[in-house]
């Protein structure tokens, strides 16, 4: 009989992009319990609004997170928009909503190839990432940058779209269309991938509830809970179903992330047949006042914001709740008994996202 | 079997897609924020540009007329040049290049301060 | 020249440390090394392994806790080396700089060779400077020769 071990993974590993740090308390080959370690990617963002001017706060909003950071940005202008009773113009509300489904595609085709890449299949990663750069260049020619767009603010977005980006956006969305089909063959066919994800880390559908799990995660579990369905931006007025599966395994949270991203294509199409003509900036005026909560659908899942100003240039209390942390329980939860080989893809069909969990 | 067949001719006969980077390089999009530059002949020393920064790179010396800029703090907003009234900031489409040594850029106005009504450009 | 200063010329391999920052500057370096940017061209190889690597990136702001581990990592690296400090945040904390747990700088942990301004920064941005760190690690091996002859 052998006693217990813990293996210590991370903080510098070869699957993660980021420090992510797990105690695994291992008995031969099955974890009897793991101990996520966390701090190394702390920079204090919560304490650091608040001795910012609250329109600078957007810029910090926004670097929380590079992959999602356009989710950000966009959760803390809907926040003090609602604080300062600003209606957002109706063109602004669209190009939010394109701009967002955009951050979606590249958040879920980088996932796509780092999942491909822990699953040993170096030339899907490959493909994700290739076709991920159709929408980087959408995202750049939209928005002037690749990573930090900076397009949102409180009242509006800060650019237009002109005839010849939509133009452009359209012919690069028919371009990734074909290239992801490929890959989202490959993802569904492949024995190999189905191998290593079928009836790996179960989630059941009361356990997914009871642990309060999020997005990609819960709905793999056969819930239908999507934020974009309380219709912020201009959810409301174009037409969608949550994607649902339930098999709760990780194979439904990568189909789950798969369809979706056929769901970003059609929803921008349809935003952009739908667009309305007007302004896409209102002047705002004043200081925020009062408490807020926004609930946000992130690529990983529900984004939480709560502010509370106190009619003050800074904001009183900034609090971020980032889909990864709701997703920790359910991940701990689905790590207790799984082989050591499991752990990375284990984690990895969470997608966990660090930079926003530490802030 | 016949499907990676196919894989395999179409990879065959399709071009690379990378971008052969040093050796040919792409033109920039028209709306890609590169790096700020300032035209300092335009400065009216205002001091908007040192407020509205979020990562207070900018100062601005309004009696030694000097306009400074740490770079490598820049976060590239564009924030400073959205509310600069006399377009004394631009911004290029071209990144930054990587140095070895960094240093803040300063630059200093000679003569007088220049006389421009900052109500021209439609701000105030 | 020795065989050893050519491969060192040839395939420096890279090891990629995010120390805190966002991500944004970690993604474009796996953009880097992703098909269209590409820069194993250049016979640069992505390892996870310290010991192996003559390139260390380091992308994001430096706080106490990854500070000792970039440290850690910079230690375990075979004499000659460069570092490459990706983004604003990891040259001076950008919009972070007044937090109250970050370093400004990442050169506050480990000495830098060359700093990479912007946020985020751009894949052309990455492929200079490693291009030119090449050359440094040439410059760097040279001397690091003649000290031990
Ligand atoms: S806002 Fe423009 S004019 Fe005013 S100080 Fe800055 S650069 Fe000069
Ligand atoms: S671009 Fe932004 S961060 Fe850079 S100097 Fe201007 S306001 Fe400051
Ligand atoms: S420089 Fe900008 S993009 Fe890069 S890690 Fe820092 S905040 Fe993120």
């Amino acid at each position: 009989m052998i006693g217990k071990t813990v293996i210590p993974f991370g903080p510098q590993h070869a699957v993660f992009p980021e420090p992510f740090h797990w105690r695994l308390v291992m008995e031969e080959e099955r974890v009897l319990d793991a101990i996520p370690g966390i701090g190394y990617m702390h920079r204090g963002i919560e304490q650091l609004a608040t001795r910012m001017e609250f329109a600078k706060t957007l810029f910090l909003a926004e670097r929380v997170c590079g992959i999602c950071s356009f989710m950000h940005a966009l959760a803390y202008a809907e926040s003090l928009e609602k604080l300062m009773d600003v209606e957002v113009p109706p063109r602004a509300k669209y190009l939010r909503t394109i701009w967002a489904e955009l951050a979606r595609l590249q958040s879920h085709l980088l996932w796509i190839g780092l999942a491909a890449d822990a699953f040993g299949f170096e030339s899907l990663f490959m493909q994700a990432w290739r076709v991920r750069e159709y929408v980087m260049d959408m995202v750049e020619f939209t928005e002037g940058g690749r990573v930090m767009t900076s397009s949102v603010t409180i009242g509006g977005v800060r650019r237009d779209l002109h005839e010849e980006a939509i133009e452009f956006l359209l012919e690069n969305l028919d371009k990734l269309e074909v290239g992801f089909e490929e890959v989202y063959q490959v993802f569904t066919e492949d024995p190999l991938i189905k191998h290593r994800t079928v009836g790996v880390g179960i989630l059941s559908k009361e356990d997914s509830i009871r642990l309060g799990a999020v997005g990609p995660t819960l709905r793999g579990s056969g819930v239908a809970q999507d934020m974009r369905m309380l219709g912020y931006a201009a959810y409301g007025e174009l037409e969608f179903q949550p994607v649902v599966e339930d098999s709760c395994d990780s194979y439904a949270r990568m189909v789950v992330r798969l369809k979706e991203c056929f769901q970003s294509i059609n929803l921008i199409r349809q935003a952009i047949k739908k667009l309305p003509d007007g302004d896409v900036l209102v002047k705002v005026r004043g200081k925020p006042e009062g408490e807020v909560v926004t609930r946000i659908e992130q690529p990983r899942g529900e984004l939480l914001y709560y502010i509370k100003a106190n009619g003050t240039k800074s904001l009183e209390r900034f609090r971020i709740r980032t889909p990864t942390l709701s997703n920790l329980p359910p991940l701990m939860h689905m790590i207790k008994g799984a082989c050591l080989a499991d752990v990375p893809v284990i984690t990895l069909s969470i997608d966990t996202c660090i930079a926003c969990t530490e802030r | 079997m016949f499907e990676m067949l196919n894989t395999i001719l179409k990879n065959l006969f399709s071009g690379p897609v990378t971008r052969p980077y040093p050796a040919q390089r792409r033109e920039p999009f028209a709306s890609t924020r590169g790096q700020i530059k300032s035209v300092i002949e335009n400065c009216i020393f205002c001091m908007r540009c040192q407020a509205a920064c979020p990562a207070n790179c900018i100062v601005v010396d309004r009696k030694e007329q000097t306009w400074s800029v740490d770079p490598y703090r820049c976060i590239v907003c564009g924030m400073c040049v959205e509310v600069c009234p006399t377009e004394a900031i631009i911004m290029n489409r071209h990144y930054r290049d990587p140095v070895k040594h960094r240093e803040p850029i300063v630059k200093h106005q000679e003569g007088p301060i220049p006389k421009i009504n900052p109500k021209a450009k439609g701000i105030n | 020249m020795s065989l050893v200063a050519l491969s060192r010329k040839k395939s420096p391999w890279l090891l990629h440390f995010e120390t805190g920052g966002c991500n944004g500057c970690a993604i474009e370096v796996w953009a880097c090394l992703t098909p269209v940017y590409d820069v194993e061209r250049f016979g640069m190889v992505n390892t996870g392994n310290p010991k192996h690597a003559d390139v260390l990136i380091v992308t994001g702001c430096v706080n106490a806790r990854s500070g000792r581990v970039l440290r850690n990592l910079y230690s375990q690296m075979p004499e000659p080396k460069v570092v490459i400090a990706v983004g604003v945040c990891a040259c001076t904390g950008g919009i972070f700089h007044d937090s109250y747990n970050l370093a400004p700088g990442a050169d506050r942990a480990i000495p830098v060779d060359i700093y990479i301004p912007n946020c985020a920064a751009r894949p052309e941005a990455i492929i200079d400077s490693v291009l030119h760190a090449v050359d440094l690690l040439e410059e760097k091996g040279r001397s690091y020769d003649a000290r031990r002859s």
